[in-house]
């Protein structure tokens, strides 16, 4: 000790530990759920947002067309599947207006009450990834749209295949979005997701962790008392919206094990993320209520 | 005069913008999960090294600042302070300005493994992280010293020409 005095000098010793103490202090003030941010972040954020925007155009789609060309042989092939299932998804979609709109009507006959309705519809944005933070504990990624766009922190977002995270902070402009492979029981920010099987209605799990070491999400909480809503293996796992955090239907994956919990009263699911976390290009910002133009309609991905 | 001192802090920006906005649109997808590409970092460290640990340290510690405040998912500090302190401490220890190679490199290495042990350190404290070191070390710790290694090996001669062009001053100290 007496040598690192000697070799600092007793002054930087001091100043040392008082930036110490106030990064320290920094960090404490920073953590968890804040709920505006202050102007400079939101200068510096917004600025480099642009910038990062600009630079990013030219790149992902040079990396696209790469993408594109390596991807030609399976063009036809891909072609005729998604033509057969566009053929399938009109034929549904006629079922599905009719479902919709009696389901509508129920809800006004049983006095849905607003923040019901509001949990049960969800409309999509679209937004463009600007900016990825390749952080093994903090892993976000930045979207080119903000609070001018209706964003607000902590709805969900989700790539095609799958929800990929959630807003954890926003300027006019840009937002963060937190990474679903952050998700902890312990971490600070923590949030869980009340989920469900797609096709089996009372089926009841809560997600609330992420086990980096397998990449698997974890569904916690599960009675399988009901052999009929029993969670079993392949089940696609979406959000109930019964927790009124997240809107329904929201894809989270696929169910791989499921295990008795450690005191042994209710399961737990190991699922397979849908989403993949590597490849970046749009996302959707999901937000909960209608959609403000009929135009957009539900706007499924 | 001449602006070159003020290119290289603008050039620092632009690798700032390019490796969080473009590197990873190309960069193999299996390595995703194993690497952090903090390259603005390796080139603070030549500045720590060339120059002075108080320019290392002050750069560090703004670039750090931009990374959290840009990528604010957890809190804000970690990166600022690692990287302001690894800065001054390798500057402290190895600031020579005709430094060889093989000195740098090895700085390079024990700069990012001092820098993603400090984070892991950070993480853990404030219970983000509840996996174990030796896990750490093999997913990314490791990968990460190699990538910014052979990422110094390829920028060393185009920034020591720069640095050799630049005189040093030393009784004023230089911030930025």
């Amino acid at each position: 000790m007496f040598a690192l005095f000697r070799m600092l000098g007793n002054r930087k010793l001091f100043i040392l530990l008082i930036v110490l103490v106030l990064f320290i202090a920094l960090m404490g003030v920073t953590l968890g759920d804040r709920v505006g941010l202050t102007w400079p972040e939101k200068f510096v954020k917004d600025t480099v947002g642009f910038t990062q925007r600009v630079v990013n155009k030219p790149a992902s789609a040079v990396s696209g067309f790469f993408k594109d060309i390596s991807e030609l042989g399976d063009v036809y092939a891909e072609n005729d599947r998604l033509r057969i299932k566009v053929a399938q998804l009109e034929r549904d979609q006629v079922d599905y207006h009719i479902e919709k709109a009696r389901n509508e009507s129920l809800k006004k006959d049983l006095d849905f009450t607003k923040t019901q309705q509001m949990n049960s519809s969800k409309h999509y944005r679209f937004a463009q990834v600007v900016s990825v933070n390749e952080d093994v504990n903090n892993p976000t990624v930045n979207i080119d749209v903000g609070a001018k766009d209706g964003v607000k922190a902590g709805m969900a977002v989700t790539s095609t295949e799958g929800m990929v995270g959630v807003i954890s902070t926003m300027t006019d402009y840009t937002s963060t979005v937190q990474l679903i492979t952050s998700l902890s029981q312990t971490s600070p920010d923590s949030y869980a997701i009340a989920a469900t099987a797609d096709t089996k209605p009372g089926s009841f799990g809560v997600v609330e962790s992420y086990d980096k070491t397998e990449n698997r999400l974890l569904m916690t909480g599960i009675k399988n008392d009901n052999p009929k809503t029993a969670i079993k293996y392949g089940d696609k796992i979406v959000s109930s919206g019964s927790g009124g955090v997240f809107p329904s239907g929201i894809v989270l994956g696929i169910v791989q094990v499921v295990e008795k919990s450690k005191f042994g009263l209710t399961w737990t699911a190991k699922i397979r993320p849908t989403a993949d976390f590597q490849e970046w290009g749009g996302l959707f910002v999901v937000i909960p209520g209608a959609a403000p133009s009929t135009e957009t309609g539900d706007g499924t991905p | 005069m001449t602006w070159r001192k003020q290119v290289l802090v603008l050039l620092l920006f632009v690798l700032f913008l390019f490796e969080g906005s473009v590197l990873p649109w190309f960069m193999p997808k299996s390595w995703a999960p194993h690497l952090m590409p903090n390259l603005v970092f390796v080139c603070i460290l030549f500045v720590a090294v060339y120059r002075h640990r108080y320019a290392g340290m002050i750069l560090g510690a703004v670039f750090g600042m931009l990374h959290d405040v840009v990528y604010y998912g957890a809190m804000l500090g970690p990166y600022s302070f690692t990287m302001g302190f690894t800065a001054y401490v390798l500057g402290l220890i190895f600031q020579l300005p005709k430094a060889p190679l093989p000195v740098i490199f090895g700085v390079v290495m024990i700069g990012s493994f001092m820098m993603d042990s400090m984070l892991f350190g950070i993480y853990t404290v404030f219970k983000f992280n509840e996996l174990p070191y030796n896990w750490a070390l093999i997913q990314y710790i490791i990968p990460d010293l190699l990538f910014r290694g052979i990422f110094a090996l390829i920028i060393y001669v185009p920034i020591r020409r720069q640095f050799d062009k630049m005189p040093l001053r030393p009784k004023k100290s230089e911030k930025e």
